[in-house]
C-alpha cells in the first residue's frame, strides 16, 4: 500500500545518520561518500527551505484550482460537495502522480496535494451532510472531521506523512465534540480514541525502536500521549 | 535491510572498521544517545521562565522590600552571570570559539535577560529615563559587547532585535502602523545590518556571525518593502523588491543558501502578486492568475533545485 518500499525508507533515514556521523567524526569523508554511494535509492528530494517553498506554492495551487473551478461552474448548495470530491480526488491523483512517475521524496509539492486533498475530502462531507444541519446542528463538522481524520490516515499510511497521522488524530479527537453536548462524556470520547491510537501505535512499534517504521509510530505515540493531556 | 544488517554489511565489506563498526552499533541500538537537545531546550526554558519569575516578583513585592533590597538583587544576578562568564569563558578571539560548559551561553543568555529586567524596572519604577529609546539601545550595545565577547549567536539575535525595536520596528507597530517613514526605517535597518555584518565578516571577525545578519537584514528589508507595494508609492517598492528577489535567489544558489532562495521566491511572489492582483480586479481572473503563476513558480523551482537536488 506504502508509496514507498520500506528499503528506500531506511535508507533515507541511514543517510541522515550517516550525515550526523560525519559531523561528529566518527566517519571520514570518503567513508561517509562510499556508504551514501552504497545507499541508492532512486528517489528524488531537496533541501527543507525550497520543500518548504513548494508546499507553499503547491497548497496555494490546489485550493486556487478549486476556487476556480467554484467560480467557474458556479455549484448550488445541493452539489457543491461534487465539486469538493473531485477537488479531493483531483489533489490525491496529482500527489500519486508526482511520486509514482517523478519519484519524488519529501519534496514539498507532493506534499501539499495530500495535505489539499485531506482538507478537500473533510469539506465534501461537510457539505454532503450539511441537509443535517436542522437536525443537529454541529453533526455535518463532526462528519467532515471524522472523514478527514480517514483521509488523513490513508495518506500516511500511502505516503509516510507522519504529521498526515497527528492531523488525523487532532481531527479524530476533535470529531466528538461536535457530535456529543456534554463536555464530560465527549472529552473521554475523545481521549478513549487518543488511547486507543496511542496503544495500536504502540503495538504496531513493537521491537523496532527508532527503526523504521518504528520511528514514525514513536511520533504517534507521543502525539496521542500528549493529546490526552490537552483534552 | 535493517540498519544493523547494514552496518554488518559495511563492516564485512570493509568500509567501517570493527571498532568504527561496535560504536556505530551502539549508537543505533540507543546503548548510548545523546541527550544534548533536551537538556538544551529545558536549560532555555528554564531561563527564561526563571527571568520571567523574578520580575513577577519584583513587581509584586516592591512595596514591601523597596528598591534598594530589588536592586541589590538584581545587581547580584547580573554580576553572578557576568562573573561565571569572564571567569569562565575563554580569552576573546574573531573565531568560532566552544562554549566551555553546557551550561555556559545560558548563564549568560539569563544575565542579559536580567540585565532588560533591570532597565524595565528602572524604568517602570523610577522613570530614569523617562521613555523606552534609551534603554532599548543600551540594551541593545550591551547584548552585541557580550554576543562578541562570548561568541553567542542567540545573543546576536536579541541585541539586534533589541536594536530594532529601538527603531521603532517591532512586527505590532508593523501591523498598526502604515507610514512610509516606519517602511524607510526598517528597510534602512535592514540594509545598516547586512552592511555591518558584511563589514565585520570582511575583518575576519565572528566571520560564522554573518547568516545572523544576513537573515534578519533580508527579512526586514524584504518584509519593509513588500507592506509598502499596496500603498501609494507601491511601483516604487516593487521595483526595490524585485531585483533584491532576484539577486537573493541568484545569490542563495551561487553560495548554497536556500534560505534566501525561499526568501527571493516567497517575497517577490507575494509583491508581483499583490500589484498585479489589484489591477487584475476579477476574481475567476485573479484565481487562474494563482494556479498559472504558482505553476510557474514550482516548474521554476524544480527546474533550478536539479542543480542541487539530493537525489539517491
Amino acid at each position: 500500500m506504502s508509496a514507498y518500499h520500506p528499503d528506500q525508507e531506511r535508507a533515507v533515514r541511514l543517510l541522515h545518520r550517516i550525515r550526523d556521523w560525519h559531523k561528529s567524526a566518527l566517519i571520514s569523508e570518503a567513508q561517509r561518500d562510499r556508504m551514501a554511494a552504497d545507499l541508492e535509492t532512486g528517489l528524488r528530494r531537496t533541501n527543507m527551505f525550497l520543500r518548504a517553498t513548494m508546499f507553499v506554492f503547491g497548497l496555494m495551487i490546489a485550493l486556487a484550482a478549486a476556487g476556480l473551478m467554484g467560480a467557474l461552474l458556479e455549484p448550488g448548495n445541493s452539489t457543491v460537495w461534487m465539486l469538493a470530491a473531485v477537488a479531493a480526488a483531483a489533489s490525491l491523483a496529482a500527489s500519486a502522480f508526482l511520486v509514482n512517475t517523478y519519484h519524488l521524496y519529501r519534496f514539498g509539492i507532493e506534499e501539499a496535494f495530500a495535505v489539499a486533498g485531506i482538507f478537500f475530502v473533510a469539506a465534501t462531507i461537510g457539505f454532503a451532510f450539511e441537509p443535517l444541519r436542522d437536525v443537529s446542528g454541529d453533526t455535518a463538522i463532526g462528519f467532515a472531521f471524522a472523514g478527514a481524520a480517514v483521509a488523513a490516515f490513508i495518506v500516511f499510511f500511502h505516503f509516510g506523512f507522519v504529521y498526515a497521522a497527528v492531523i488525523a488524530m487532532a481531527c479524530a479527537a476533535v470529531a466528538p465534540f461536535e457530535f456529543v453536548d456534554d463536555d464530560v462524556p465527549r472529552r473521554l470520547i475523545a481521549a478513549a480514541i487518543l488511547a486507543a491510537l496511542f496503544f495500536a501505535a504502540r503495538l504496531q512499534r513493537g521491537d523496532l525502536g527508532d527503526e523504521f517504521p518504528g520511528d514514525n509510530y514513536a511520533v504517534i505515540e507521543t502525539a496521542a500521549w500528549g493529546g490526552i493531556y490537552f483534552i | 535491510m535493517t540498519t544493523l544488517e547494514t552496518l554488518d554489511r559495511w563492516q564485512a565489506s570493509g568500509v567501517i572498521s570493527a571498532e568504527q563498526h561496535a560504536l556505530l552499533r551502539s549508537l543505533v541500538r540507543h546503548e548510548r544517545f545523546s541527550v544534548f537537545v533536551e537538556i538544551s531546550a529545558l536549560l532555555y526554558i528554564g531561563v527564561v521562565a526563571t527571568a520571567g519569575g523574578l520580575l513577577w516578583t519584583f513587581r509584586d513585592v516592591v512595596a514591601n522590600l523597596g528598591h534598594v533590597a530589588i536592586l541589590s538583587l538584581f545587581a547580584v544576578f547580573i554580576g553572578g552571570s557576568l562573573y561565571y562568564c569572564f571567569t569562565r569563558g575563554g580569552a576573546y578571539t574573531n573565531d568560532e570559539v566552544e562554549p566551555p560548559s553546557l551550561i555556559f551561553d545560558y548563564v549568560l543568555y539569563f544575565g542579559c535577560l536580567t540585565f532588560s529586567g533591570l532597565l524595565a524596572y528602572l524604568e517602570v519604577q523610577m522613570g530614569v529615563f523617562r521613555g523606552w529609546e534609551t534603554h532599548l539601545l543600551s540594551a541593545a550595545a550591551v547584548f552585541g559587547a557580550l554576543a562578541y565577547r562570548f561568541d553567542n549567536r542567540f545573543v546576536l539575535s536579541l541585541a539586534l532585535s533589541t536594536l530594532a525595536g529601538y527603531l521603532g520596528l517591532s512586527l505590532e507597530l508593523f501591523d498598526t502602523i502604515d507610514t512610509d517613514r516606519l517602511r524607510y526605517y526598517a528597510m534602512g535597518y535592514g540594509l545598516v545590518v547586512t552592511a555591518i555584518g558584511y563589514g565585520l565578516y570582511r575583518q575576519g571577525i565572528k566571520r560564522h556571525f554573518l547568516d545572523v545578519y544576513l537573515h534578519l537584514g533580508a527579512n526586514a528589508f524584504l518584509l519593509a518593502t513588500v507592506s509598502g507595494v499596496d500603498s501609494a508609492n507601491g511601483w516604487l517598492y516593487l521595483s526595490l523588491l524585485l531585483p533584491l528577489a532576484a539577486a537573493l535567489i541568484y545569490l542563495g544558489v551561487r553560495f548554497d543558501r536556500f534560505a534566501f532562495v525561499a526568501y527571493g521566491t516567497l517575497y517577490g511572489y507575494a509583491g508581483l502578486s499583490i500589484k498585479l492582483l489589484n489591477a487584475i480586479g476579477s476574481p475567476t481572473l485573479s484565481l487562474a492568475y494563482l494556479v498559472i503563476t504558482g505553476s510557474l513558480v514550482v516548474i521554476g523551482l524544480v527546474v533550478m533545485s536539479r542543480q542541487f537536488a539530493r537525489n539517491g
